[in-house]
């Protein structure tokens, strides 16, 4: 198991075990949503912390079941499930009031005791994201479609730019299939 | 990296050459739509060829219109009389980086059975031509994605302001945000594994598939050697021929989205069951006595009729629309490749979402007789309403002339006090003619004035004394009337009330006649022991033989044996039943 484990598997499962932490035994188990998940997810790509990870946009089905366009990472999605695969995570599916869904995630005993013999070095590096100067925890915010990285204690709120989508520079004519049985259509443009 | 805003590293795998993208979805049209939107684009005239733009003139008046440098420009290719809009658009979206340098231009075409179709031939991403040197899929993901959002944006601007209120009840007024099903269409496709499977291998080229097209689903190569991906969110079609694939993939495109639309269709009809459960919550407490609510049942009913409107409408586009594209459908598929048919299982999709457009009619049905139950239900209750507010009022009448009759009571000990003062100014008058007038008679000794002192301040103490008690007893009058209402709904005989209040001193009769009953009103007078007498108003329905309520106005002390005695004379009107 130990080698089909990479360094940015290691850093995602620190993350959800960092959100899921009980404080008392007896507690009920806590669980990290899909969608604060991306976003720190997000925020590990653009700093540097995921090595291997990339992102592209992506339709993401919102709490009140409009959709948002959202730099969401395909491999950290792949390495979700193998770690789900491996034992290490669980995935919880809940539905919410208003008929849409929500994943959410947490780390097994399995993983909390894997995580136990992890490098120290890599935790530490993860931690520089997650928590504010004064080493508080920060949680995701979500409000007016706009996301952030917020720390209750500090007050501090930083914005992550997830739902900001790059441009790249591109050309393009116009086509429409021939079948549809429009004239010419690249009259001027082509040739 | 050359060019864009991307902070990451792309990883760039997969190169494609040739590439087309094609977007369809389904907005709901019809003919008349077409027509208003041809007017808009111009469509109508023989001679097309120019880019028109869609701002909207804030001063129409004025002789010249400044628009703004970055808008879009649509030009109409081809028109049929209200059967279809092709069009050509060059789209500029404002909200786009401008120092990212892009030449957008894609060909639309919208159908009156709402099939809309955008097409785009990507010939340069960052400054590199595509046919010569391809394009990563990475790079074309979000130029996919830049698509996919400005045409929607480019729409709006098309779509009457009915069309932009179905589009809105379905994806909750952030239409923008809508996704389309992409099909994209290449001559090439790097690397090209004779075996398919290694595109699912997992980890690189899978998640760069992925990353366009959601969960991979089919991985196929035809028999002519075309390759055919198809993920939840799009498919790619990588063939020397793919012009022979358009209309399939078209018509994928198509139904995939329609699905989405349909999810919104469904979605936005369960909202509407909340919202009636809700009302149905509002009434059954406004039903056990909470009358506050009853503006907010009314309110949110109106707004969900509303709503229901809307959906119904959208329900009958859709069932319009697709008899017409399945016919559509029919007609084109002799050309299209069987196999490639077959393999993306495309006629189970398509019946599928057509039974699915079916049986929304079910919901349709049990939401409109839910409606109309509701507006029932909260129209008796609003009835109800206005006559307890109605009777409510009567009594206050009744309340106010007894008030009206306290201070008449009132106004008699002023007039007593009125009488005495004026007699005193009289007196002064009289004296201030005549002088003091004074006889020898004397009933005291003159010469003992302490004897005069007291007699005046006791005769002084008497009157002061008479006029209280006489005003006390006037007072005490005015609080002795009391009112009681007695509410009996009780079924009766007509015929012995009649006789019953034959022998009254009746003062006034109401009557009122309504569809389902002749209510009566009569007030009169029962000669009680007291000074006072008993006034009753009784209030039945001649027509259905009921005794409604009763009112008793009378002495405080003997309202109690008044009530209990008329009940009592009463009770023999009462049916058995
Ligand atoms: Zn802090």
């Amino acid at each position: 198991m130990q080698d089909e484990i990479t360094e940015d598997m290691i850093k995602l499962l620190h993350i959800i075990h960092k959100y899921t932490l009980q404080e008392e035994k007896e507690k009920d188990p806590k669980w990290i949503k899909e969608l604060p998940l991306a976003t720190l997810i997000y925020k590990g790509i653009i700093t540097g912390l995921f090595e291997t990870y990339d992102y592209a946009p992506w339709s993401v089905q919102m709490l009140d079941g409009t959709r948002q366009w959202l730099n969401v990472s395909r491999e950290a999605k792949d390495d979700l499930e193998d770690l789900l695969r491996l034992g290490l995570i669980s995935i919880l599916r809940l539905s919410t009031g208003n008929y849409g869904y929500i994943t959410a995630y947490r780390v097994t005993p399995r993983g909390a005791s894997f995580l136990s013999s992890a490098s120290e070095e890599i935790k530490k590096t993860v931690n520089q994201l997650l928590y504010c100067n004064s080493e508080h925890l920060r949680f995701v915010e979500i409000q007016n479609r706009q996301f952030y990285l917020f720390c209750t204690a500090c007050g501090i709120r930083e914005r992550v730019s997830i739902d900001d989508l790059e441009d790249i520079p591109y050309k393009s004519r116009s086509y429409l299939p021939k079948y549809l049985g429009i004239g010419d259509l690249a009259r001027g443009e082509k040739e | 990296m050359s060019g864009g805003n991307i902070r990451d590293d792309l990883t760039e795998s997969m190169i494609l050459k040739d590439v087309r993208i094609l977007l369809s979805e389904y907005i709901p049209c019809d003919r008349n739509i077409l027509e208003d939107i041809g007017n808009k684009l111009m469509s109508t005239r023989h001679v097309h060829g120019e880019f028109v733009t869609m701002l909207v003139d804030k001063f129409p008046e004025s002789t010249t219109f400044t628009s703004e440098s970055e808008i879009n420009f649509v030009r109409v290719i081809d028109a049929a009389n209200s059967e279809y809009i092709a069009s050509e658009i060059k789209i500029q979206d404002p909200d786009d980086d401008s120092s990212i340098e892009q030449e957008e231009t894609v060909g639309m075409y919208i159908s009156h059975d709402g099939h809309v179709v955008y097409g785009a031939e990507i010939f340069e991403t960052c400054g590199e031509e595509t046919n010569i040197n391809g394009v990563s899929l990475d790079k074309i993901s979000r130029v996919v994605v830049d698509l996919i959002y400005d045409s929607s944006l480019m729409m709006e601007t098309l779509l009457t302001h009915h069309q932009r209120r179905l589009m809105d009840c379905i994806y909750k007024g952030e239409s923008r945000s809508r996704y389309k099903f992409v099909g994209m269409l290449a001559s090439s496709m790097a690397p090209n594994f004779d075996d398919i499977t290694q595109y699912m291998d997992g980890e690189e080229y899978q998640n760069e598939l992925e990353q366009l097209l959601d969960n991979l689903i089919i991985t196929h190569r035809l028999n002519d050697g075309s390759l055919l991906l198809v993920g939840d969110a799009g498919l790619i079609l990588v063939s020397e021929n793919w012009s022979k694939y358009e209309s399939l993939v078209s018509f994928y495109a198509l139904v995939r989205s329609a699905e989405m639309f349909v999810d919104g269709l469904y979605h936005r009809m369960s909202l509407l069951w909340d919202e009636l459960a809700q009302v149905r919550i509002l009434i059954e407490k406004t039903a056990s006595g909470d009358h506050s609510v009853i503006t907010r049942a009314q309110n949110i009913l109106t707004e969900a009729s509303a709503n229901f409107t809307i959906i119904q409408s959208i329900g009958s586009y859709l069932k319009r629309g697709f008899a017409l594209l399945k016919e559509k459908w029919l007609s084109e598929r002799e050309g299209v490749d069987e196999e490639a048919v077959s393999v993306l299982n495309f006629q189970n999709t398509f019946d599928r979402l057509m039974n699915r457009i079916s049986d929304t009619d079910i919901d349709l049905q049990s939401l409109s007789s839910e409606v109309e139950g509701l507006q029932t239900l909260l129209s008796t209750q609003i009835e109800q309403q206005m006559r307890r507010v109605y009777s409510a009022l009567r009594d206050n009448t009744q309340s106010t002339s007894e008030v009206i009759r306290a201070s008449e009571r009132t106004g008699n000990v002023l007039n007593v006090i009125e009488l005495i003062l004026s007699g005193t100014i009289a007196f002064d008058i009289v004296l201030a003619i005549t002088g003091e007038y004074s006889t020898d008679f004397h009933l005291f000794p003159e010469s003992n004035p302490i004897l005069f002192f007291t007699l005046a301040v006791t005769l002084w103490t008497a009157i002061v004394i008479v006029l209280k008690k006489g005003m006390d007893w006037l007072e005490s009058k005015v609080e002795k009337s009391h009112l009681v209402r007695v509410t009996l709904n009780q079924k009766c005989d007509v015929a012995a009330i009649e006789e019953y209040l034959a022998n009254k001193e009746i003062i006034s009769i109401d009557e009122e006649f309504q569809d389902d009953s002749e209510d009566v009103r009569v007030h009169y007078i029962l000669p009680s022991k007291g000074e006072d007498d008993t006034k009753v108003t009784l209030h039945y329905d001649r027509r259905n033989g009921i005794i409604n309520d009763l009112t008793i106005e009378a002495n405080s002390e003997y309202i109690g044996i008044a009530k209990e005695k008329i009940i009592k004379d009463l009770q023999s009107c009462f049916s058995e039943s």
